[in-house]
This record gives structure tokens, sequence and C-alpha cells, in this order.
């Protein structure tokens, strides 16, 4: 049991410092993610008591509550368990010491278990409170603190076998980088059916709120059946709290059984050398420096999964919603008229559509984690003959490249689809190059102020690092804004001239960020390493 | 080549890594720096390469100051640390020719110095592999060939032959020598005392820091054995 707890506090401090090395730091990031779970459970939670209680079905509140945290916990978890798992740096030590697979392996499950936890408990609870609330019996939070630390095995686990497959799969490739980016893909995918699925499920009787009402505890009682118990068990239902207790611990029971016998194995056969070609000389060719640095930035950024999604992912958002806005607008402008009694203008949709654009585009900051992810190919950088302007300025430009040409072709296809002007589309270009250059600007701003160069791995730099939460949600915070003011100045301004305005806002902070880059933010990379 | 005056590396609580250090490296010389562990080598080659920041004191490359001309000294010095860390999601042929992209080497001088260097360490076969398959030893190697396409009038070198086979080890001596013939000069640290005393034209010992003896080769072994001469003045310097 020493030894457990020995391997937990290892696993733990290691987060910890993963997000930051000063206790404030990490104290930041935690409440920073803490506040945005509480926000969108109590948010959230508040829209379901509202529109459930006057049908007399605020029963389906806490079920409801409870797939909300089981699918942000799986999400934010999905892409870091498998790294977590099977890809730590410090594995020949760990199997080294005198302890049993099985032992290692609990400790590093209970590290993301824990992880989960904050983000599950964060979003039932508050959510539940509320619901408490409305429905006159506080004591029903009592439950509910039982069902969560259970109820947190499932996405725990669910991340865990997601990592486990893609990790086994890409193992036993030699395009294993190749692999595991299309695995998670598919498990992108997946959430985006399973999403798709629970709509149709439920469209059918979409057209009154007693029809959606209907339609949810459908679903909770049909194919997300536990997701229900898990939501009687909170309203204090024994045998559903036993059903819960039963199928979210005995599977991790099962899993910690069968996994530690081969854990060694696994991890041996994951670490294995895939057979090496022979390669031929031949003559190579030359390029620039700049070039040779994005190219470097390039190989890094497609070649490992975490950075790629984590950091990527409001892109691929940005692709799928723009082909289903694209192909599905009438049907979606439709919807909304018919089942939500909004009925949009050509400007409040070119405003719609640009607030959805920047909001995705807010989370993609690969700026914010490629200095980190240097690591302890740090001093490779530092001893070739670069400048520390140059180190930085690549960065930012191979943001600005992952981001800009997605982004224009996706407004011009928006621009066609929805028959946007020619004011609002050059608006719209103008207004999210601007974001998108602040944005990269102030990702390697994020992390040069908090640098992690000796995480443990890559997950741990791209999911929990402080400038890895501090690039994105800042990101979010400027976005959110922007938009509440185009709100505020509606009456006044057209959201043409709104974009316009904060394209020229964004430029200036742009402008001052980059002058910070090559003053302050070169010396401090010169301190680094 | 290399002039080091008056460095000094403090970290945090005061405590000095490397006191008022002063070492001249002339083009043709063979400089081996030896000390215990902790005693100051690998943050002294850390300052000289520009990896390592410091405030006291001034390191010159080839006239070019490190802190203030750091592109300019970086371009006449490559540098190798005691563990290579290389960026393992490159293949080896990629890692070469990013390096060789960096340093402007022409595309048909890079292929043959790359060949040249890659075959002379048997490491051709695999340039086309993930450098997160390669071994301890064939990232050594992999580290070296890219140092070495570069053509560095100064090569620093911590810890060079821990990891290397037999036959590399003297391909690199062999290396190391031809450096020098053509004008270069070679700051390596080392543990191996009978590496440092056939290889080495001037010695440096660093103890705690400070640095306790430096100079020709044969003056400070004198008529006995470098191993005998290192533990002596250890001793000396502990007795004060």
């Amino acid at each position: 049991m020493k030894a457990f707890r020995a391997l937990l506090r290892v696993s733990l401090t290691a987060l910890l410092k993963s997000i930051s090395p000063g206790r404030a730091g990490a104290a930041l990031a935690i409440g920073l993610m803490a506040g945005l779970s509480v926000l969108l459970s109590l948010l959230f939670g508040g829209v379901l008591v509202m529109a459930f209680a006057p049908l007399g079905m605020l029963g389906l509140v806490p079920g409801i509550l409870c797939l909300l945290g089981a699918a942000m916990a799986f999400l934010l978890t999905a892409f870091g368990a498998g790294g977590v798992l099977f890809g730590g740096r410090d594995n020949d030590l760990l199997l080294a010491l005198p302890i049993s697979d099985s032992m290692l392996l609990a400790a590093r499950l209970l590290a993301v278990y824990l992880e989960n936890l904050l983000t599950f408990g964060l979003t039932i609870l508050p959510g539940m409170l509320l619901y408490c609330a409305a429905a006159g019996s506080p004591a029903m939070l009592l439950p509910t603190l039982l069902v969560v630390p259970a109820a947190n095995l499932i996405p725990t686990l669910l991340a865990a076998l997601v990592g486990w497959a893609i990790t086994w799969l890409a193992s036993h490739s030699r395009h294993n980088a190749l692999l595991a980016n299309l695995g998670y893909g598919l498990v992108v995918l997946g959430c985006f059916a399973l999403s798709i699925g629970i709509n149709l499920f439920t469209r059918s009787s979409m057209l009154s709120e007693q029809g959606v009402a209907d339609g949810l505890a459908g679903v909770l009682s049909g194919p997300l059946w536990l997701f229900g118990q898990m939501g009687a068990a909170c309203t204090g239902s024994l045998p559903a709290l036993l059903w819960t207790l039963a199928l979210s611990v005995l599977p991790a029971a099962l899993f910690l059984l069968l996994l530690g016998r081969s854990y060694r194995r696994l991890l041996t056969r994951m670490g294995a050398r895939a057979a090496r070609k022979q390669y031929r000389m031949t003559a190579q060719r030359s390029a620039g420096a700049m070039a040779a640095l994005l190219r470097k930035e390039a190989a890094r950024f497609f070649h490992t999964p975490i950075y790629l999604f984590n950091t990527g992912f409001g892109l691929i958002l940005l692709l799928a919603a723009t082909v289903a806005a694209c192909w599905q607008k009438d049907f979606l402008l439709a919807w909304l008229g018919q089942e939500a009694g909004i009925t949009l203008t050509g400007g409040q949709q070119f405003a719609a559509v640009a607030g959805c654009i920047c909001f995705l585009l807010s989370t993609v900051s690969t700026s914010s984690v490629s200095l980190s992810l240097e690591g302890r190919s740090f001093w490779l950088l530092k001893s070739l003959p670069v400048s520390a302007a140059q180190i930085l300025r690549a960065k930012v430009w191979f943001n600005l490249l992952a981001a800009l040409p997605l982004t224009g072709c996706c407004v011009l296809a928006l621009w066609v689809g929805f028959g946007f002007t020619p004011v609002q589309g050059i608006s719209l270009l103008v207004c999210t190059a601007a974001l998108t250059w602040f944005l990269s600007l102030f990702g390697m701003a994020a992390n040069l102020l908090f640098p992690r160069l000796d995480a443990a791995n890559d997950t741990v730099i791209c999911k929990q690092s402080l400038s890895a939460t501090v690039g994105v949600l800042g990101g979010m915070a400027v976005v959110g804004a922007g938009i509440g003011l185009c709100f505020a100045l509606a009456p006044l301004l057209p959201a043409e001239g709104c974009l316009l305005a904060g394209a020229a806002v964004l430029a200036l902070f742009a402008l001052l960020l980059n002058r910070w880059l090559a003053t302050a933010g070169v010396r401090r990379l010169a301190a680094l390493g | 080549m290399l002039r080091i005056n008056h460095f000094s590396k403090q970290y945090a609580l005061g405590r000095y890594a490397v006191q008022d250090l002063t070492l001249h490296v002339a083009p043709g010389e063979i400089y081996g720096f030896l000390g215990h562990n902790g005693a100051g080598k690998s943050t002294t080659l850390r300052a000289v390469a520009g990896v390592l920041d410091f405030t006291e004191g001034e390191i010159a490359i080839g006239g070019h100051s490190i802190r203030t001309q750091p592109v300019e000294a970086k371009r006449i010095m490559a540098f190798l640390p005691d563990n290579p860390d290389l960026y393992d999601f490159l293949t080896g042929i990629q890692y070469l020719n990013f390096v060789a992209d960096i340093c402007a080497i022409p595309a048909d001088t890079r292929t043959a110095r790359i060949r040249q260097y890659a075959d002379a360490f048997a490491l051709t076969g695999d340039l086309g592999s993930p450098i997160g398959s390669y071994s301890h030893g064939m990232k050594q190697k992999l580290a070296l060939v890219s140092a070495l396409i570069r053509r560095p009038r100064l090569l620093l070198l911590d810890e060079p032959f821990v990891g290397l086979d037999p036959s590399a080890a003297y391909t690199l001596k062999q290396m190391l020598h031809e450096l020098c013939a053509e004008g270069g000069a070679v700051f390596f640290s080392t543990h191996v005392l009978e590496v440092a005393e056939k290889l080495c034209d001037k010695l440096a010992i660093l103890k705690n820091g400070r640095l306790i003896e430096a100079g020709p080769t044969a003056e400070i072994v004198g008529k006995s054995n470098l191993e005998e001469v290192f533990l002596q003045l250890e001793r000396e310097e502990a007795a004060k």
C-alpha cells in the first residue's frame, strides 16, 4: 500500500507540476477549468430546470446532467489517457521497480480518474444544486455525492480503452502517427455520430417542449439507459444506485484484473521498435532556415495526435460545421424558425456565422504549447545558429499557416453558401485573419510566460499546462467579449462594421504583442533552458 | 578560437555552479575538461554553446560574443550534450537536413558530407528510420554526424565517448584530430582520464566550480599519470 501511495503521489505531483511549476499558476489553471465547468453546469442545469419544471418532468434533469458530465470528462480525457497509461517516458524506470504491474496500472488509472472527477463532479453538482432547489429536496444532494465517484469510472474506462486501442494499433505500424491520428479522428466522428443519433432519436417528437422532454426520456430509458439509472440514483432510488455501482465498479475491476496481468507485455510491445527499412543515400535538397523550422513544426504537429487534436480541434469542427451549414442551410433555418421560433434576417445570419467561426478559431492555439513541446530537445534550437526571434516567429507562423488557409476556404464557402454581400464576406475574412494573427501571438506569449520543458509526456503539456489553458480560455474570453460588444453596438453598427472595428482592435493588440515578443519575449527565451 | 574570461554561473540561493573561470582554446588544440560529477563542466559547455544564459564574465568564439552575437558565434561551432535528446518525430535524414538547412549548407555539399560521416559511423542504413526508434548510441552517432556536417571551427562535446561502441569511438578520435589539423579546435569534457591523457593537447581541471589546474597535458601529467595527478589535485583542493 505504501508503494501504491508513493506511485500515486508521483503521478499527482507530475500532474500538478505539468500544469505549472508554481503553486499559484497551478491553482489559477485549475480554478479556470473548474470555473468553466461550474458555469456550464449552472447554465445548462438552469435551462433544463426551467424547461422541464412546468412539464412536470424535472426527474429527467439528473440523468441529462450525468450524460453531459460523462461526455465532457470523456472528451477531455480521450486524447490523453493513452499517453498517461501507455506513453510515459518513465516506463523503464517504473517497470524496474519492485512493484506489481497491476499496481502501476492502477496508480496511473487513478491519476486519470482524479482528473476526470474534477470535470465530472463540477459539471454535475452545481446543476444538481439547482435541481434540488427546484424540486424542494436538498437531501437529494447526498445520493449524488455517492453516484459521482462511481459513475466517474465510466468515462475514465472509456478513455482508457480508446487510448489502449489506438496506441496498440499505432504501435503495430511504421506509420504510427498517421494511424493514431486516424484513430482519434474516428473517435471524434463517433462522438459526432452519437450526438446526431440522439438528435435523430428525439427529432421525431421535437414539435413541442413536451415532445423534446419525451424524446429525451426515451433516450435515457433506451440507448443511454445507464445514464437514466445514474439520474435516478441521484434522486435517491436504491435499485438505480445499485445498478450504477455495479455497472461502473465491476468493469473497472475487470479492466484492472485483465489488463494488469498483461500490462508489462503491452508496454513492451508498444515500445517495441518497428522494423527498420534499409536507407539508401540519395541526393538531398536544400531549403531556407525558416522553411526548415516550419517543416519541423509541421512534423511535430502531425506526429503528435494529442497536439493535433487539442490545439487544432477547432479547425476540424470549423470544417465540419461549414460543410453542414452549406449543405443543410435551408433545413437549419427552417428548424430554427419552426421549433425555436427564431427567424434570422440576412444580417443576423451573417452575425451568427461570424460568431461561430470566431468562437471555433479561439480554440486553435498551437503556439501556446509548441515551445513546451520542445522539452528536453530545446538545447538543439538554442545551439543552432538561429536567433531567438526567428524561433518565436516560426512558431507563430506555423499557427497562422495551420489556421488561415482552412479558415479562408471555410469563409469563402459560407460566403457563397449563405449569399453574403461582398462587404460582409471581406469583413469576415479580415476579422478572422486578424483574430488568428492575434491568437497566434497571444498563445506564444502565454507559452513564454508559463513554459513547461520537463513534462513527463506530451499529453500533460497539451491538456493540462497553464499555457494551454490560458491560450484557449484567453482566446475564448476575447471572442466572448467581442461578441458581447457587437450585441451592445448592434443598434448603432451593423455586424460587418463591428467585425472591421474588431479586426482593427485585434491588429493593434497583435502589433503590441509582436513588439513584446521581439523584446521581452526574446529575453525570456534566452533565459530558458 | 574560444576565450572564456571570468565566467561565473550562479544558480538560485546564491550558489555558484562555476566561479570566475578563465580559459582559452587556440586553433588546432584539443582541450580536455576534467572534474568530478557536479564540478560545473556541463554548465560551462552549455553556456559556451549558448544554451544556458549567464550574467558574469564573457565568452567569445572566433571573436564573437556568445551573448551579444549568438548567431555569428553559433555559425562557427557545434555542440553535443552528454545526453542528446533529438527530435524523435523526425527520421535521421530529415533531422540532418533540418540542421543543414538551418546552417545553409548547399545541397550537393550536404549530400557528400552526410554520406561521408554517416558511412564512417555505420549509420547510413538507419537514416530513413524515425529517431524515436534509435538506441542511445545511434542517437549519439546521429548527433555527431549533424555536428560534423557543419564543419565547425570549434567543436564542443560533453562526454562524447559515453555510449559509443569502440569502433565509433576510434572514428571519432580520428575525426577530432582531422578537425584540429585543419585549424579547428575541440573542447570536450570527459571522465575517462586515459582518453584525456592520450587525446588532449591541453587540460583543465575543475573542482566545485573553480579551475584548479590548466595547461599542456605533458606539463600537468609530468612523469606521473593523469589519474594520480587528478586525485592529488582533488586532495590538495579539499585540504584548503
